[in-house]
């Protein structure tokens, strides 16, 4: 039901299609340490700040990533949902 | 038992409006914490307390409407309610009601047909404006200023839709208006802030780059205003009206349920999550005594 989703990335900077990851491709990562790009590879700070549903952005390629869950255990990031048709105010 | 001051803020992604809120919210001694999709499904079993309050802040509308009629179905009032997001997001629906109530709103018909919207658009006159019943930020809004445009727009949207599943649309009359447009940002019943949204282009979504002006409530706007929420019930809204600039007359061209306010707060300086956090507050204040 959820819609939105990243079907691929929005800038799969020197990978082929096939490399790029998917919807689901999730990583997870502890408090307080970095995070990989999940399409450059780039690692990127792990704010303590971010929300569940908050958007953050690979400084070396632009892709944008989603926190999809949030604990104690870390985070967990996935794709960024693409404009839909339907969104709006 | 409900928590009383658990509130859930229902997003399809957390932008700069809903972190706001959450301060908001939290400032206001209320737990608020983002909802996704996938979280919903344990919130209707009821495997915890329901929360006493959803506000209901999905980029996506249909997510929107899917949220909130499972959450109210569930027994977790929504904010907006689910009926008046419906409402909300169709512009049909909406031109049918204002036409119920006497709301000003320029002349809109239905067309479920490429034929009809010919019609139609022959019948209001030229020019004309044809919108998708569904739709924000200016996506698929055209003006129709002579027949050849009305081809134009029906050749690209049958190669898009070809067996015309997307029908109805809206045909309404254009309103020549005075460079600007204005949003009326609504907390309850309270319009908070009012702005111009300033364009050389016909349409002025801040989204197609329209400048931001604030301006005073008028009375004008604020009975408007009162006369919409009349209708749609308290929530949050932003109202977009329009100035006729050959008659001066003031009309409710539409009504969002999910309005954008970072970037226009930041020109305006109200602060539109405070107001709606503090209005969330009262409510679920009043629904506990």
């Amino acid at each position: 039901m959820r819609s939105g989703r990243n079907p691929g990335a929005r800038n799969g900077v020197g990978k082929s299609r096939d490399a790029i990851p998917r919807k689901g491709a999730m990583i997870m990562t502890l408090a307080a340490t970095v995070a990989s790009c999940l399409v450059c590879d780039t690692e990127f700070e792990v704010r303590e700040d971010w929300e569940k549903g908050e958007i953050t952005e690979c400084g070396a390629c632009g892709q944008e990533h989603e926190v999809v869950e949030k604990s104690a255990a870390g985070v967990r990031l996935d794709l960024a949902p693409e404009v839909e048709e339907d969104w709006g105010e | 038992m409900t928590a009383s001051d658990q509130v859930l803020l229902s997003v399809t992604m957390l932008r700069p409006e809903e972190k706001l809120l959450l301060g908001a919210l939290r400032d206001e001694g209320l737990t608020a914490r983002p909802l996704l999709m996938e979280d919903l499904a344990e919130i209707v079993a009821g495997h915890s307390g329901p929360p006493a309050l959803a506000l209901i802040r999905n980029l996506s509308h249909r997510d929107a409407i899917n949220v909130s009629r499972r959450l109210e179905h569930a027994g977790v009032p929504t904010l907006n309610r689910a009926a008046t997001i419906e409402t909300c997001n169709d512009k049909g629906l909406q031109a049918l009601l204002f036409a119920r109530h006497g709301i000003p709103h320029p002349t809109t018909r239905h067309a479920f047909s490429f034929d009809q919207v010919r019609r139609t658009v022959a019948d209001l006159g030229m020019p004309a404006v044809v919108k998708p019943v569904s739709g924000s930020w200016g996506r698929g809004v055209s003006k129709m200023t002579h027949a050849d445009c009305v081809e134009a727009w029906a050749a690209g949207r049958e190669s898009a839709d070809v067996t015309g599943k997307q029908f109805p649309v809206v045909v309404q009359e254009y309103i020549d208006k005075p460079g600007h447009d204005l949003r009326v940002v609504v907390v309850g019943r309270t319009p908070v802030v009012a702005i111009q949204r300033v364009s050389d282009d016909w349409r002025t979504n801040t989204h197609l780059g329209a400048e931001v002006r604030r301006v005073e409530v008028s009375t004008e706007m604020e009975k408007l205003c009162g006369q919409v929420v009349d209708v749609l019930g308290p929530g949050f809204y932003g109202v977009d009206l329009v100035e006729d600039r050959s008659t001066g007359e003031l009309l409710v061209l539409e009504v969002n349920a999910n309005p954008e306010f970072a970037r226009s707060s930041a020109q305006h300086g109200v602060n539109v999550a405070g107001h709606l956090a503090a209005y969330v507050a009262e409510t679920l204040t009043a629904s506990a005594v």
